[in-house]
């Protein structure tokens, strides 16, 4: 007896408890399980591949989250992002009531509120800037955190609430202006979506594409549920070539990997036309029946040659030169229009945009681009001859080529090139995004029948101006000529310097003080209080936005509200609610219909965002019809466009002449605007044919370089999107801290030896933090993977780095765009 | 000597394909593993290991003669297990049912000798209490016991005992209720393929007969029910993996297989 | 008659002051195993790479250690090496309870120390652990009734309980010793098996390339005499020098002959196993060998043949070797130079896993701003560890003190001889008070 009872007094002390029964291989007896109910809903950062889920809910508690099926199998899809959720939603570290801010802006002291108190507090704010200011005064401030339609940035509460109030709306100044020079080519007249998005979609690439060019594309890692795509064209024989200045994981499973010099991707690709014109690798009957390159340009004025200019009539008629009768024709009746000519009319010379592009082409040699490029001309050559022959190629542009002053060209020059050897329009065949057909594109155009119920829109400004609007008073952009046409008409041909008043921001689904450039500048100049002079944030944590806060809001995340998620895919899938908000967390929707309601507007906000949403589908059912709609409403998704998705498959291409304008009488502008791609301007002036320019600060020519002589971009890594899970234990365990990658040489170089913390720094700031030594990355180039807080670092922060430059044309953040240098941190 | 205990056949004999060609080392089958068995942290059962240089991430060689692999990697499941061979309470054992390798985790005592004895490092100990985020049960949270063995075996609990051994299961929790493991369900590069050797149309067994597929550490003579499938690009890292290319061309393999045409028949 | 004389060691008091240390060491330890049960074994500098230290190779060596004395003793009887026989029973004493430490000094060890029934309930045969649990009992069962049968008879005519049967006949005397002669036949081999089956706990094991050799047995064998027998030559010069235990210094001698012998031996497997790893020069053994000596714990190596040889000189030398300090140097030499043998057998092992490719093995830790994998394993034992292994030896010297104090353990004449037992009558203790 005394024995038992001493062992089950010592086996007592275990931490696991009641172990003799189980030693002595009693039976266990499970405890009465609890019923667990499954919901289903999508998982809606911008990641751009948005998985659909199985959220597994056990006595109220989220305890799982799988893949649950899309409508096609091979887009059934989870990461290990998704997988984390449940360390994310009961983060210790979540926001868990409303705090206002005691001390000074981003010293991180803060008293409690209630939800009363707050939005007292911001309803008061409001009005009184509006009264002193004007509405427009305030400025809200959305971005990519949440692709839920209600919930999120751009399509529901938040615009509607702006919209009504007459607020400015903040607009995009990420991942534009490659976006922008695709278009440019292939649909630039205002009020078209960009070009990237139209895109074939993902599947139609991995059934028939022969080759696939990734350029500044890092598929497995930043589109990861878009790999095994690929890997099935490569088993299917399909060439796989990458082009990226760094070994990324994709360049690893290459056929063929391209090391251009970083910035030069412009120049290799007007080689590669250069190469296909000269070798004739073009496709003739495409040139001339889809582009612009049998048009007649005039010399004297760049213009296009009209009908009008040979008969004195008012017709705008294109003119080409017909071969079958050896005069000038407009194109409609012309039988057999000349690819090349050069014909003067009344003194004035004319060319054929096909040879005008020809003669542009010629300092792109290959030779001449080696020194540029960095890429041999046989290379060159083999990439050009690969793309053109060995048909149908995709070209996978990615953000890497976008964030650069000159990314804009590199979207021409791609586009152009597409258009030359007919790699577009055709199963297999597609330059851009994979992103054709996607639901978030459909519903965004369709998103005016429900954000303005009062039928008028805010103003936006762009991100990137709002900087210098709330600095400084005043921020500098192309404005159209005609204001009662402001997001349909063309401008000047020179930015002018615009007055703007921004007094206040409410900022939801955005981290924008760690995700935007120029941190120190958002720091102490945009955040200022006596710039700035109320800041609300609502988010999930403490992020770097948060800290700056007056206002801070806890959020529900997206499985503690109803909403309906869009993506960069086909599907659009509903949010099923499937827990509790915790603590006082509260959805967008909440929020603005709270705010809308103190503010005498509550009658816009009827309902939960359930009904909202329901009120959407109704919305998109005028249309996309019912059958789509009710396959939501019963099935929980739907498709809203045609599968598989081939862009441009019917050659309609949004330009004036309705074809590819590789030469164009007129550039579009990255107006402000809200999505979806609404309101590019149209400048007068520009270059209307493709041509390279160098990056505008990151360049080895640019004497900057000799002080900062390493180039600093910030890949998006697997751990985060973008900064969202950038606290989560499970990721933290596999990507401690943070680093600076570095090529070998240069660390050695600079005694840098592997994991010793470095000082990243230029003029506009600096960050400390470890070094990892890597072959991936060229000598001359570094990499800080993006996502980290301030907090995480050992000093400064990895966004200080980069500059608000603004590039007038494509307004964008050219964040690569950056010179550096490293030294060991403490010492010389 | 049957070291096995089993009141029924499965006649099945499962077997894991891993695709290296497919990997592309995203850590989401890792990470799908902590989910499912509420692995605690600093703890994982499946880890996703960089073949390449000395960092995660980091490739070995020179430009232009770089080379990346990754490597998923946990339980091997041996045919001759040298952890069960030590275990001197037989509480890791292979299921005679369908091969998985498995733990009890109410008999084992923590001598840690299988530990000691696995040639691939693949079972973790429960050093202290478990530090878990969020602190409730997640992934599983039930308690199961081998269905195929007698003597009441707890090869799956939410929360092990501080003090004993743990390891990767192929989510023996699952496969008992006909679900596949966890880490093959989420795989975004579908590189993972899970099923019996003893059906001879499964596509696990149409891959291992094409004689391409290659065991770590052949040489021991464990056995693993773990395969790899070589990636097609052989690079100055692939001499540091241990094991022998079966071959050196590598044929291209559908492991997304199209349906199936069934109609090869015709006029005779 | 014959005198027999129980051995009078000290007074009362400083008996109970060396007892009441030992056991203020033992209740440290005590606690820090309370700690230990109650934190788990992360309290230990054990982790998931290096999974076995400090108490493994205690266990082992403490095994080796139990293996001197037997040896000595059941040599004795089985080659009828007469001038052993005197000091028989205080070797297969010392046997006796460092194989009862052995056994009580894997405890610590087990994750679930409260499961130990289960060895009992489900012994998974196959497992070199189960025979070794096997073994061990029956040696310490072995060890226990060659001591009771060496001893019954004097503790009969002393008139002591403990000697059970309390038959104080020469017939019984004759009885005893026959019975003390099949147990040394028996004890001989198992004594043999339970060092190779120790050193088939690490040899067979394929996973660790460094233990898997043919010669691990042999060198379990060779390195437990001489540790076994370094501890009978230590513990009986530091009884003959501070509590009168009755030895010839020439035996002593001898013994120190024999063991560097055995030191010898133990030196050139080791050789053996280095030439037969470095000739061939094959990476995957050559690493490992490398390891050892040149990695983060090569120190261990390197001190383990500085002792070895050291003390190999000290016994070869006849000066040293005939002295009670040179022989008691060598001793503790050897004894320690084995123990760091157990230790730079165990962790230098498992450093490197075969399988190694960043990020490395997740620990079983988790640190926040730190990755929770490492290629390599690393390893100190930690002052829980330190502490439980000095609460064994502790324990096992206590052991040893209260024998002292109560068994008859110093005689003047053999235990064992079927001669007469008319002894001399001036045969007595030192301290003894003549009668």
């Amino acid at each position: 007896m005394a024995l038992v009872g001493g062992v089950a007094a010592f086996a007592s002390v275990f931490p696991a408890g009641d172990l003799l029964l189980r030693s002595s291989g009693g039976r266990f007896v499970p405890a009465q399980a609890s019923s667990e109910k499954t919901f289903i809903s999508g998982c809606a950062p911008d990641c751009e591949q948005n998985c659909r889920l199985y959220v597994r809910v056990k006595d109220g508690k989220m305890v799982k989250t799988e893949p649950a099926p899309m409508l096609n199998a091979r887009y059934n899809r989870i990461c290990l992002r998704g997988l984390s959720h449940v360390q994310r939603v009961y983060h210790p570290d979540r926001l868990k009531y409303p705090m206002r801010r005691v001390g000074k802006r981003g010293e991180g002291k803060w008293e409690r509120i209630t939800w009363d108190q707050a939005i007292d507090a911001i309803a008061g704010k409001l009005g009184e800037i509006k009264s002193q200011y004007g509405s427009n005064a305030v400025l809200f401030l959305p971005y990519a955190g949440n692709f839920g339609v209600v919930n999120g940035g751009y399509l529901g509460a938040m615009t509607m609430f702006a919209n009504v109030f007459g607020a400015t709306v903040a607009s995009n100044a990420v991942d534009s202006a490659l976006p922008l020079g695709e278009s440019q080519v292939l649909a630039n007249i205002p009020g078209s979506d960009f070009a990237h998005f139209e895109g074939n979609e993902v599947a139609d690439i991995a059934d028939h594409s022969r080759v696939i060019i990734a350029w500044g594309m890092d598929t497995a890692e930043t589109q990861l549920q878009n790999w095994h795509f690929i890997e099935d064209a490569i088993q299917n024989g399909a060439k796989f070539i990458v082009i990226d200045p760094r070994f990324s994981k994709t360049a690893s499973k290459a056929d063929i990997w391209i090391r251009p010099r970083p910035g030069s991707d412009c120049a290799l690709a007007l080689s590669m036309i250069q190469v296909v014109m000269e070798e004739g690798l073009f496709d003739t009957t495409f040139l001339l029946e889809h582009t612009v390159a049998p048009f007649l340009v005039r010399t004297d004025n760049g213009k296009f040659l009209r009908q009008g200019d040979i008969d004195g009539t008012n017709s705008d008629k294109y003119v080409v030169w017909d071969e079958a009768t050896s005069t000038f024709a407009a194109v409609d009746v012309a039988r057999q229009p000349a690819l090349t000519a050069v014909k003067t009319f009344n003194g004035i010379l004319c060319k054929t945009a096909f040879q005008l592009l020809k003669e542009a082409m010629a300092e792109y040699r290959p030779e001449a681009v080696q020194g540029i490029t960095n890429v041999s001309p046989d290379e060159i050559k083999m990439l050009a001859r690969t793309y053109a022959t060995d048909k149908p190629s995709a070209i996978l542009a990615g953000f890497g080529i976008d964030r650069w002053d000159n990314g804009d060209l590199t979207g021409r020059a791609l586009a152009t090139l597409a258009a030359l050897t007919h790699n577009i329009g055709l199963p297999g065949a597609s330059v851009g995004g994979f992103f054709g057909g996607s639901s978030f594109m459909a519903v965004a155009r369709e998103s005016w029948r429900w954000t303005a119920p009062t039928w008028s829109w805010a103003p936006s400004l762009n991100i990137l101006l709002c900087y210098d609007a709330v600095a400084t008073g005043k921020c500098q952009m192309y404005v159209p000529r005609d204001p009662s046409k402001p997001l349909l008409g063309t401008t000047s041909k020179d930015p002018v310097t615009v007055p703007y008043a921004l007094k206040a921001a409410i900022i939801t689904c955005s981290n924008f003080v760690s995700n935007l450039p120029a941190q120190k500048r958002i720091i102490n100049e945009v955040l200022a209080e006596d710039r700035l002079e109320f800041v609300v944030v609502a988010d999930e944590f403490m992020t770097d936005t948060a800290s700056y806060a007056d206002i801070v809001l806890p959020s529900t995340s997206w499985f503690e509200n109803d909403d309906l998620l869009v993506a960069l895919h086909p599907y659009m899938v509903i949010q099923e609610k499937a827990i509790e908000p915790l603590y006082e967390a509260k959805s967008n929707w909440d929020f603005f219909k709270l705010l809308a309601e103190k503010m005498g507007f509550g009658q816009y906000f009827q309902g939960t965002s359930k009904d909202m949403r329901d009120r959407i589908i109704g919305a998109l059912q005028e249309v996309f019809g019912r059958e789509k709609m009710d396959r939501l409403r019963n099935e929980g998704i739907t498709r809203l466009s045609d599968e598989p998705y081939v862009g441009f498959s019917d050659y309609n291409f949004p330009t004036p002449s309705g074809r590819i304008e590789f030469y164009a009488e007129r550039v579009i502008v990255n107006f402000p605007y809200t999505y979806p791609a609404l309101g590019v301007l149209v400048t007068d002036g520009g270059d209307p044919l493709p041509r390279f320019r160098p990056p505008a600060e990151a360049w080895f020519e640019n004497p900057l370089a000799g002080k900062y002589p390493l180039v600093c971009i910030q890949k998006h890594p697997l751990w985060r999107v973008h900064s969202q899970w950038f606290n989560i234990p499970w990721l933290r365990e596999l990507d401690p801290f943070p680093h600076v990658d570095i090529n070998p040489a240069d660390a050695r170089a600079r005694s840098i030896t592997e994991g010793d913390l470095v000082d990243v720094f230029n003029d506009r700031g600096s960050a400390t933090l470890k070094a990892r030594l890597t072959e991936a990355l060229p000598p001359g180039m570094i990499n800080i993977d993006k996502g980290w807080q301030r907090s995480q670092f050992a000093a400064g922060g990895y966004q200080e780095l980069t500059s608000d430059r603004k590039n007038p044309i494509t307004l964008n953040a050219s964040f690569f765009d950056t010179l550096v240098e490293v030294r060991k941190h403490g010492g010389a | 000597m049957s070291l096995i205990h089993s009141d029924e056949e499965t006649g099945k004999d499962y077997a894991m394909v891993i695709d290296l060609e497919r990997c592309v080392g995203c850590h989401t089958c890792a990470v799908a593993c902590k989910l499912e068995n509420d692995t605690p942290l600093g703890y994982w059962w499946n880890r996703v290991l960089t073949v390449g240089g000395q960092n995660v991430d980091v490739p070995a060689g020179q430009y232009p003669d770089l080379s990346i692999h990754y490597l998923p990697f946990a339980c091997q499941h041996c045919d001759d297990p040298p952890c069960v061979k030590v275990c001197p309470v037989g509480a890791t054992y292979k299921r005679e049912a369908d091969g998985a390798v498995v733990i009890d985790y109410e008999r084992c005592i923590g001598c840690r000798y299988c530990v000691a004895a696995c040639p691939y490092g693949v079972r973790v100990f429960n050093w202290g209490p478990a530090q878990r985020v969020p602190d409730f049960p997640v992934g599983f949270q039930g308690v199961h016991t081998d269905k195929y063995s007698s003597g009441n075996r707890v090869v799956f609990e939410p929360v092990r005992p501080v003090g004993v051994v743990e390891k990767c299961s192929f989510c023996v929790q699952r496969i008992d209720n006909d679900e596949l493991p966890f880490c093959v369900i989420v795989c975004p590069a579908r590189a993972r393929l899970f099923g019996s050797q003893k059906d001879p149309d499964s596509e696990v067994s149409k891959l291992l007969r094409n004689g391409f597929a290659f065991n770590l550490l052949p040489e021991l003579g464990t056995g693993p029910d773990v395969f790899f499938l070589p990636p097609r690009k052989k690079g100055p890292n692939l001499q540091k993996v241990p094991f022998t290319l079966l071959s050196d061309a590598r044929d291209p393999v559908q492991t997304d297989p199209a349906p199936a045409n069934e109609d090869k028949g015709g006029a005779q | 008659m014959v005198e027999t004389t129980r051995l009078q060691t000290m007074s009362n008091k400083q008996f109970y002051i060396l007892t009441g240390v030992l056991l203020a060491i033992v209740a440290v330890g005590a606690v820090a195993w309370y700690t230990q049960i109650t934190e788990g074994l992360i309290v230990t500098g054990m982790r998931n790479i290096i999974s076995w230290g400090l108490y493994i190779s205690t266990f082992a060596w403490f095994v080796g250690i139990s293996a001197g004395g037997l040896i000595l003793s059941s040599s004795s009887q089985v080659f009828g090496i007469k001038s052993w026989e005197k000091i028989s029973p205080f070797a297969t004493l010392l046997a006796l309870i460092a194989i009862a430490m052995a056994a009580l000094s894997i405890l610590p060890d087990l994750g679930r120390p409260d499961r130990v029934l289960n060895l009992f309930l489900y012994p998974q045969f196959l497992s070199p652990l189960v025979w070794d649990l096997f073994i061990i009992a029956t040696y310490l069962v072995l060890s226990a009734l060659d001591l009771f049968f060496m001893l019954r008879h004097r503790l009969a005519k002393m008139g002591s309980r403990l000697a059970l049967i309390m038959d104080a006949s020469e017939a019984s005397a004759r009885r005893d010793a026959k019975a003390v002669k099949v147990i040394s036949f028996v004890a001989l081999p198992v004594a043999i098996l339970t060092h190779s089956i120790t050193a088939w706990i690490f040899g067979l094991q394929i996973s660790r390339p460094y233990w898997n050799t043919a010669l691990l047995a042999p060198l379990f064998l060779a390195s437990a005499m001489a540790s076994g027998l370094a501890l009978v030559l230590f513990t009986m010069i530091g009884g003959k020098r501070f509590f009168g235990l009755k030895v010839e210094t020439k035996l002593l001698s001898d013994i120190g002959k024999l063991l560097s012998v055995i030191v010898l031996v133990d030196l050139f497997l080791l050789l053996s196993e280095y030439i037969t790893t470095i000739w061939p020069g094959v990476p995957s053994e050559v690493s490992s060998l490398d390891v050892v000596f040149f990695g983060p714990y090569g120190y261990l190596a390197w001190i383990q043949w500085g002792c070895a040889l050291l003390a190999v000189a000290l016994l070869i030398y006849p000066r040293t070797r005939r002295s009670l300090a040179g022989l008691f140097s060598a001793a503790t030499l050897i004894m320690f130079e084995v123990f760091i043998y157990r230790l730079d057998l165990v962790i230098p092992a498992y450093v490197n896993p075969l399988v190694q490719f960043p990020p490395g093995t997740s620990i079983g830790e988790f640190v926040q701003g730190s990755s929770s994998f490492m290629l390599a394993g690393s390893y100190f034992p930690t002052v829980i560890e330190w502490a439980i292994v000095m609460a064994i030896l502790a324990a096992s010297l206590l052991l040893l003190t209260i024998a002292y104090r109560i068994l008859p353990l110093n005689s003047s004449e053999p235990t064992n001889s079927t001669t007469s037992v008319m002894g001399s009558p001036t045969a007595r203790a030192v301290g003894e008070e003549p009668r």
